[in-house]
């Protein structure tokens, strides 16, 4: 909090300056911390929210950075400290993983390159494509709104369970699809 | 090359079911152990989490595309009396690489427009994105002194709001309700959080906003469901007094955050250098404003339709009758006839029929013939700010085709608007009419809203409200005695519009079937909060 009362008293251009580069970070990091913090608390609107809330606690501290460390492990530590309070603010604590095993997520989501989360992207983008329609139809319908599962279940008069059974079953084979995607693209990468 | 290992079938279940929240405490443990004592489970989990979350970009995308390709087809139709041009529409189907890649560039626009503006920027550079969501608007403000002006209704988050004195009420996105009382400053966080920079505020929080945050400059409070006060004196000591419920309190001592404490109702506690301390109670309750207490309700306009006897100069419908309805929804009905041939009055059964045609405002499909007939709110004195209710009651609902649609609207034009009612968005099944509030800011439907199945021929009441300013769509089941009513995204866009228009409508929007619904008591109420609303304005429109 002191810093961001430090920074009224820096010259514009340096704010400028500091603001570029903060920008510059973030962009580099950004869809990766989202998906980390996603992968915390599972749901989009809250992941919207903490993300939200962790790029401004971000930019507060900012001045705490060290240049010469990486941004996004960082940048994890604090989002997983306010992924924790506000799972605990919702009495859902139990269900988020200890302070050690975080660590050791956020390494490996470090071992997964901007590069690699694009080909990924990329990947299931063809690869749903190649899905049937039902279960394109099951996805969209199941991803696109919060409570999409309850609404299909209903709809095709089915238990959630077996719904997400369904889900499960189409995850995985994306899942493999994308991995045979990349598999081949790095075949034709070290072809002359 | 990136390819994790493979791991063991059982810990692909946990993290499947992890991924969908299906796992307890005990499935929790597990999984926990799994990717603790193996490096590969962890890639795994990373990966395929990550597939999760592309999964819902890609999902909304697509559902956005869908509709930008909707909205660029209605664009492409030929204007009557041109010769048509296939071609146009032919470069959509026979490129369809190509097409794809401006679909995909259109959706990824639309998406960044509506759920995901933080993916190009950020708050705290200053560029505010096209269409940042609003976190907190401000609802009330009594004898308020603002210090950098009075802020916009709507407010994101990062807003700093200071008050040199009177008190300001602050709605959250999450359902929480801060009393600030000047002089004061407030940081708004996020829809959950806010940051008492100094000065005093209350805050009520209803069951749906649980865990709701005020940080300051000593700690935070987390609500555990409750309504509690909150003081930052010049020094950064909080002060916390618990009227209802109980709170938890969290002290901060450099960078780390010490041992949290409960507070229960009617304690009070400091929080300072030293920590939380409790504190004498009883002298604490009386420093703290509550609510803003407002002059009762002075005004009140109420235009009602019984349908059972036609009213002069006011729409007609087939056989010429005048409906009671004075005003189409601006952009709407321009090729209808002045005998509008799809109304039908019944004086007799004290109802008013009306007969869908196949448009929609979503695109603004056909709207030239699109039956939203309705009212004027001027003319009930109303003048931008006031709160509103429309009411009607539609007998024997017709089972709906794909996507048709009835029931309220509320806006100044076909793309401007909010409505809700019934709808069957199914794209294959008859009959399965599901409640609905959508908004339309530009043309597009967006934050569509959905709840239920309600049997055709069912009997219902439909309310569509605007309390202290925020829209919600009730719809009684008069037949089964059950209700049930939906919020959604408050559409800005309609906030201080002093030309609206509220009304009925019905349409069969994406099929060719038409279906005659019956209205009756139809009815607007205005509430003014103050002498606004003056004895006389307006016309005399009850028939």
């Amino acid at each position: 909090m002191s810093i961001a009362f430090e920074k009224h008293e820096m010259a514009e251009d340096a704010v400028q300056q500091w603001r570029a580069d903060f920008a510059g970070y973030l962009r580099e990091s950004q869809s990766r911390l989202y998906g980390y913090i996603h992968s915390l608390v599972r749901d989009v609107n809250d992941a919207d929210d903490l993300f939200q809330q962790t790029t401004l606690i971000l930019w507060k501290k900012f001045g705490d950075f060290d240049r010469h460390r990486c941004f996004f492990p960082w940048a994890c530590g604090i989002a997983r400290l306010e992924v924790a309070n506000f799972l605990r603010s919702r009495g859902r604590q139990r269900l988020y993983f200890s302070d050690d095993l975080n660590l050791l997520l956020v390494e490996a989501q470090t071992s997964m390159s901007n590069d690699e989360v694009e080909d990924r992207r990329d990947a299931l983008a063809r690869c749903v494509e190649k899905l049937r329609e039902r279960d394109r139809d099951l996805l969209s319908e199941c991803y696109k709104e919060v409570e999409g599962i309850h609404e299909a279940a209903q709809r095709r008069c089915r238990s959630p369970q077996s719904i997400h059974n369904s889900l499960r079953r189409i995850r995985r084979s994306l899942f493999e699809c994308i991995a045979r995607n990349l598999a081949q693209e790095a075949r034709a990468r070290k072809r002359p | 090359m990136n390819e994790p290992e493979p791991i063991p079938d059982h810990m692909r279940d946990l993290i499947d079911d992890y991924l969908h929240g299906l796992l307890d405490e005990v499935g929790m443990d597990e999984l926990a152990e799994g990717l603790r004592a193996d490096s590969s489970a962890r890639e795994f989990f990373v990966r395929y989490a990550r597939l999760h979350t592309d999964l819902h970009i890609e999902m909304r995308a697509r559902d956005a595309g869908e509709r930008v390709l909707n909205h660029i087809d209605q664009i492409a139709k030929p204007l009557p009396g041109l010769p048509s041009s296939p071609a146009s529409l032919a470069w959509f189907t026979s490129r369809r690489g190509l097409a794809w890649k401006v679909l995909a560039l259109a959706a990824s626009l639309l998406l960044v427009l509506t759920a995901a503006w933080w993916l190009v920027d950020v708050v705290p550079f200053g560029v505010q994105p096209r269409n940042p969501q609003a976190i907190a608007w401000l609802v009330n403000a009594q004898n308020c002194l603002w210090s950098d002006g009075e802020p916009a209704g709507n407010m994101q988050g990062g807003k700093v709001l200071t008050i040199e004195q009177g008190l300001a009420e602050i709605r959250f996105l999450s359902g929480a309700i801060v009393v600030l009382e000047g002089p004061a400053s407030l940081e708004l966080v996020s829809a959950g959080s806010a940051r008492l920079l100094r000065g005093r505020l209350t805050a009520r929080v209803p069951e749906i906003a649980h865990g709701f945050q005020i940080f300051s400059p000593r700690g935070r409070i987390v609500d555990l469901g409750t309504e509690f006060g909150i003081a930052v004196a010049a020094d950064g000591t909080t002060d916390v007094y618990v009227f209802r419920g109980k709170v938890e309190a969290h002290p901060t001592k450099g960078d780390s955050p010490g041992q949290p404490v409960n507070l229960q109702e009617k304690q009070a506690a400091s929080i300072g250098d030293a920590g939380v301390s409790l504190k004498e109670a009883q002298p604490q309750a009386s420093q703290f404003v509550r609510e803003i207490t407002l002059p009762p309700i002075q005004t009140e306009r109420k235009f009602v339709l019984d349908f059972q006897a036609p009213v002069q100069g006011t729409l007609h419908d087939a056989a010429g009758f005048g409906t009671g309805l004075t005003h189409r929804l601006p952009g709407t009905g321009r090729d209808l006839q002045a005998h509008d041939s799809n109304l039908r009055l019944d004086t007799k059964k004290g109802l008013l029929e009306l007969t869908t045609t196949n448009s929609d405002i979503n695109n603004q499909y056909q709207l030239h013939h699109g039956e939203y007939v309705g009212i004027q709110l001027s003319d009930l004195g109303f003048t931008g700010t006031e709160d509103f209710e429309v009411t009607v009651t539609i007998p024997e609902i017709p089972a709906l085709e794909v996507y048709g649609q009835f029931g309220l609207f509320a806006g100044t034009s076909s793309d401007h608007n909010i409505r809700g009612g019934m709808l069957n968005s199914r794209r294959t099944e008859t009959g399965l009419n599901t409640q609905f509030l959508v908004n339309n800011g530009d043309g597009l439907d967006s934050d569509l809203c959905k709840v239920g199945l309600l049997s055709p021929g069912a009997d219902l009441r439909l309310t569509l409200r605007r309390i202290g300013g925020k829209y919600s769509l009730t719809v009684e089941n008069l037949t089964t005695g059950s209700a049930s009513t939906l919020t959604i995204r408050h559409p800005d866009f309609l906030d201080d519009e002093r030309d609206l228009f509220v009304g009925l409508f019905g349409a069969n929007a994406q099929s060719q079937i038409r279906k005659t619904l019956v209205f009756k008591a139809f009815s607007v109420v205005v509430r003014g909060r103050s002498a606004a609303l003056s004895v006389g304005q307006g016309r005399a429109l009850t028939p």
